[in-house]
C-alpha cells in the first residue's frame, strides 16, 4: 500500500507544487510501495496517451465554402450605413477625377515658354471654373433619383391639395345656394302673412 | 506548445475581426482534436463528425462573444462539450452506450495494437463524466480549472472524476502493462 500522506495522482499529473514535488521525489527514493504506485500510474498515463488519434473521416466544411455563402443581394443588404456613405463618396471622387482626367485644358504654348506661375494660375482658374460643374454633375447623378422621387411626391401632393380645394369650393357654393333658398322662402312667407 | 498557443491567439484575434482565412486555419488546427474528443464521448464516428461540424459553425457564429482570444481552445471545447451533452440527452439508438462506444472505438481504430484495444475498452467502462474528465486531462492536457470551465462543473468535482477514472484505468490496465512474470522451473 502506498503512503497515504502523498497525492501520487497529482504527482504524475504534474499538479503538485514544486516544494511538494521535491518532498515526494525524496520520499520515493526510500519507499518501494510508493514507487510501485507511481510506476503503475505512470504506465496508465502512457497507455492512455498512446491511444492513436483517429483521422477525421472527411474534411469539415469551412464557413467560407459556397454552401455557407450568402447571395449577393443579402451581402449588399447587410452592408453597414458607413459603407454606403463611403461608397457614395468614393463614387463622387472617382467622377471628379475622371472628369478632370478626360477633359484636360490644353496648356497655352506661349505661356509655357513665358511664365510657369502664369500657367499654374491659368490651370487653377480653369479648374475652379470647371470643378463646380463637375461636382454638381456628380451630385446630380447621385441625388437625381431621390430628387425625382421627391418631385413626383410633391406633384402628387399638390394635385391632391388642388382636388381638395375644388371639393371644398363646391361644398361652400352648395351651402351658399341652400342658404339663399332658405332666405327666399322666409321672404316669401313673410310677404304672404303681411298681405293677409 | 507555447508557439502554437500564440498562433492560436493571433488567429482567433483575426477571426474575431472577420478574417475568414484565419478562422479556416483554426478549423484545420483543431478539427482532428475536437473530432477525437467528440468520438470518445459519443462513441459514434458519424455523430462525432456531425457534432464537430456543428461545433465549428456555432463557434463562428459566436466569435464576438469570445472575450479573450488566448482562451480560444478551452472556449471551443466548451462548445463541443455542450453539443455533445445536447446530443447525449436526445433519445439514443437501440444499442447501449457502452457497447456502441467500445465497438465503434475498436472499429474506428486503424492500429491493431492490443494495448490500444485494452485502453479503449477500459475507457468505455468509465462513466461518461469520468471518461470526459480523463480525456480532457490526460489526453488533451487541460488544467483542472480549464476543464471545470469547459464542463461547467466545480474544479473539485473534476479532480474527483479524474482521480477516480485514473484509479479505475490503473486497475484495468496496469497488470497488462507489467512485464510477464518469469516462468518457474519444473
Amino acid at each position: 500500500m502506498p503512503c497515504a500522506d502523498f497525492d501520487w495522482k497529482g504527482f504524475v499529473l504534474q499538479e503538485a507544487a514544486p516544494a511538494e514535488r521535491r518532498a515526494m521525489e525524496e520520499h520515493l527514493k526510500t519507499c518501494a510501495a510508493c514507487r510501485r504506485e507511481v510506476d503503475a500510474l505512470g504506465l496508465t498515463l502512457v497507455a492512455v496517451r498512446q491511444l492513436p488519434q483517429q483521422p477525421i473521416p472527411r474534411r469539415l466544411a469551412f464557413v467560407s465554402d459556397p454552401v455557407f455563402e450568402l447571395p449577393w443581394w443579402k451581402r449588399l443588404w447587410r452592408m453597414p450605413a458607413p459603407a454606403w456613405g463611403f461608397a457614395t463618396a468614393a463614387l463622387l471622387v472617382a467622377a471628379v477625377a475622371l472628369y478632370g482626367t478626360l477633359i484636360r485644358v490644353p496648356p497655352p504654348q506661349a505661356a509655357v515658354q513665358a511664365d510657369p506661375a502664369a500657367v499654374e494660375r491659368a490651370v487653377q482658374a480653369e479648374l475652379e471654373r470647371r470643378l463646380p460643374a463637375a461636382v454638381e454633375a456628380a451630385v446630380r447623378t447621385q441625388l437625381g433619383p431621390a430628387v425625382s422621387q421627391l418631385e413626383a411626391r410633391l406633384a402628387a401632393f399638390e394635385q391632391k391639395a388642388e382636388q381638395q380645394r375644388r371639393a371644398d369650393l363646391r361644398d361652400v357654393t352648395a351651402a351658399f345656394e341652400l342658404l339663399q333658398k332658405r332666405i327666399n322662402n322666409v321672404y316669401l312667407a313673410s310677404a304672404h302673412y303681411g298681405g293677409d | 506548445m507555447i508557439f502554437r498557443e500564440a498562433e492560436d491567439r493571433e488567429l482567433a484575434g483575426r477571426a474575431r475581426k472577420g478574417d475568414l482565412d484565419a478562422f479556416n486555419a483554426l478549423v484545420s488546427r483543431f478539427e482532428t482534436r475536437i473530432y477525437n474528443y467528440l468520438l470518445r464521448i459519443t462513441g459514434h464516428a458519424e455523430d462525432a463528425l456531425d457534432l464537430c461540424q456543428d461545433t465549428f459553425i456555432k463557434a463562428y457564429q459566436n466569435l464576438a462573444r469570445l472575450e479573450d482570444p488566448a482562451r480560444f481552445g478551452p472556449w471551443l471545447y466548451r462548445i463541443a462539450h455542450n453539443e455533445a451533452m445536447s446530443h447525449l440527452r436526445r433519445p439514443q439508438r437501440e444499442t447501449g452506450l457502452d457497447d456502441a462506444a467500445a465497438g465503434s472505438l475498436r472499429a474506428a481504430s486503424m492500429a491493431p495494437v492490443e494495448a490500444s484495444l485494452a485502453v479503449e475498452a477500459a475507457l468505455a467502462r468509465l462513466s461518461p463524466e469520468q471518461r470526459e474528465a480523463v480525456i480532457l486531462k490526460i489526453y488533451e492536457g487541460f488544467k483542472f480549472d480549464e476543464i471545470a470551465a469547459i464542463t461547467n462543473c466545480p474544479a473539485s468535482t473534476i479532480k474527483s472524476r479524474v482521480y477516480t477514472g485514473l484509479e479505475l484505468l490503473k486497475e484495468m490496465l496496469a497488470p497488462a502493462e507489467r512485464p510477464a512474470r518469469p516462468q518457474e522451473g519444473p
